[in-house]
């Protein structure tokens, strides 16, 4: 007989990982042993989902733990995209936090990584630009659209871009890029 | 997604009156039944030889000397028989006046001092024991290591992960639902006692359950921790089967929780009478105390299996008002309760999630909850 499940399933490799790589991502202070039984019911009960601010905060904590070790969750390197499914975003809340998580533990190469659903698959709907910046700058000027933005370097920054295609223009070099409901996301770090 | 199509696990917390078999040790001794024969509770099995377990006297703290020091009042070396109520130490007092003496509290063996710690570890001598049946019975198999299968009316209680074998015991409710169980609060009389413990039970007390030679440990939670350090793992998925020396099983989930208001109730009705816990397959069984379930168990046949035991499976259920459940997260970890209203409409929470709640009647609140966020009882 079949029984519900969640996305936490897919994290159960988590089961051994040292808590203090999941509490150095988290803000708040929290007891070790609270937060190794937090991890134990997450993991037992995988199907529940987090009612205050506070724990959606350490679930994005257990997830970037999770994409640390294993990238290839949600990142296929050899197609070069990035793949998600609609039940990981309800459950972390939003694309965003997911994304902004992944690019905390991972070094991107340079270039172009569309954004996939994984129900559709058809069409990119989004992208993660991570361009080629001299190590001296602090800010970049981006213009995409009729839009000028100013983007510290050291961070990923997310862009609404609803349409389709883009030419967006980093320090006055043009790209073309995709967007959609992820937006394009343009990675300084 | 409509509310309509909501579903969670159906986690079956209690059976009652179910026929089965239950596993009885004799290893190493001399069996008096046989095969077809119908028992009752105080009838004798077979007789064998058991290792009660060890205990630990903090001697240097009681001497009120130095850790060094305490050895050298022992009235016996180490290695030595002790027999109960045998002087094992003393330190006198100024002009005999206030002598701290220490004798033993059972026949034992005085088996080795911790200079560092200032304790005496004192290992309980093996006793001959019968093997009481302690259930209303009949003898299905006798397995060749003298492993006596029984056949006999139990009531179910499920928990949700455990540690350990089967073993027999007798229940012994040590305070409420939602206490926390000390070292301090486990003693030697409670040896081959399954030992309800509240809401959590801290390592050194299930330490010294182990060395006083209780048989189990029912809590509503175990810390994640304390439990890894018994299994290998957290993951209660690809536990095959784990021993320690006590059979322990955690009725709600992981770190302090209360034992649940059914699974409680039962318990305290049951305090005192005879169980079987096995950790591994995390339940409890409750033998009938009433003679008239022989009936029932002579009319009722089960193959033997050999196979070990496993939790049972959950099921899949379509969530409709009038279920009771059980909430599995925090803030209302364990209540129970009836589902008396299902929301059209989704609602965003504070975290940023956006799902279906439930409102839940419980004995003394109403509350909503993510409907992910139970699982149905019944």
């Amino acid at each position: 007989m079949s029984k519900l499940i969640g996305v936490f399933q897919e994290l159960s490799f988590l089961e051994n990982t040292p808590i203090e790589n999941i509490s150095a991502w988290v803000k708040e202070k929290i007891d070790p042993h609270r937060l190794e039984n937090y991890l134990a019911s997450r993991l037992f009960y995988p199907q529940t989902v987090p009612a205050t601010p506070q724990e959606i905060n350490i679930d994005l904590a257990i997830l970037r733990e999770a994409l640390r070790v294993n990238n290839r969750l949600l990142y296929d390197p050899e197609k070069n995209r990035f793949e998600v499914s609609t039940a990981f975003i309800n459950r972390f809340g939003s694309l965003s936090n997911i994304i902004l998580s992944f690019l905390d533990v991972t070094v991107m190469k340079k270039g172009v990584v569309y954004i996939y659903l994984k129900e559709t698959n058809r069409q990119p709907i989004g992208t993660i630009l991570t361009p080629e910046i001299p190590p001296d700058i602090r800010k970049v000027l981006v213009r995409m659209s009729l839009n000028v933005f100013e983007l510290e370097t050291g961070k990923a920054h997310i862009l609404e871009a609803r349409e389709p295609n883009y030419i967006i223009s980093l320090n006055n070099m043009p790209q073309q890029v995709i967007g959609g409901l992820a937006g394009v996301i343009v990675n300084l770090k | 997604m409509e509310p309509t199509a909501l579903t969670a696990n159906l986690r079956p917390r209690i059976n009652f009156s179910l026929v089965t078999h239950v596993k009885r040790h004799c290893e190493g001794g001399v069996l008096t039944i046989k095969k077809g024969d119908v028992v009752q509770p105080f009838d004798v099995l077979g007789k064998t030889q058991i290792n009660p377990g060890f205990f630990i006297l903090d001697l240097a703290k009681r001497l009120g000397v130095s850790n060094k020091q305490a050895v050298s009042y022992l009235r016996k070396p180490i290695g030595s028989k002790i027999f109960k109520g045998e002087l094992l130490a003393i330190k006198p007092g100024f002009l005999n006046l206030g002598n701290k003496i220490i004798t033993s509290p059972t026949d034992c063996t005085l088996d080795s001092y911790n200079e560092s710690t200032g304790e005496l570890t004192i290992k309980f001598l093996p006793k001959e024991v019968p093997i009481l049946a302690g259930v209303y019975g009949i003898i299905d198999d006798i397995a060749t290591n003298n492993e006596i299968i029984i056949r006999t009316l139990v009531t179910e209680v499920f928990g949700v992960f455990g540690s350990g074998k089967q073993r027999f015991g007798e229940l012994h409710v040590l305070g409420k639902q939602d206490s926390f169980t000390l070292k301090e609060q486990i003693s030697p009389e409670m040896s081959s006692q399954i030992i309800v413990a509240g809401a959590l039970i801290y390592p050194d007390a299930i330490k010294r359950a182990i060395s006083i030679g209780a048989t189990g440990i029912v809590c509503g939670g175990l810390n994640a921790r304390d439990f890894k350090s018994m299994t290998g793992t957290i993951n209660t998925n690809r536990i095959l089967g784990s021993d320690l020396g006590i059979s322990v099983m955690a009725t709600e989930g992981f770190g302090p929780n209360s034992i649940g208001e059914d699974i409680y109730r039962l318990l305290l009705s049951q305090d005192g009478g005879s169980a079987l816990i096995s950790g591994n397959s995390a339940k409890l069984l409750l033998p009938s105390r009433d003679p008239d379930s022989l009936l029932k168990v002579q009319k009722t046949i089960i193959p033997v299996s050999r196979y070990p035991e496993a939790p049972p499976e959950l099921r899949l259920t379509a969530i409709e008002t009038g279920r009771i459940v059980r909430v599995i997260w925090p803030p209302f970890m364990g209540m129970q309760g009836k589902i008396v209203h299902i929301d059209n409409a989704p609602t965003v929470l504070p975290s940023g999630i956006s799902t279906f709640l439930l409102t839940i009647e419980g004995k003394q609140r109403k509350i909503k909850v993510p409907f992910t966020n139970i699982e149905i009882i019944a």
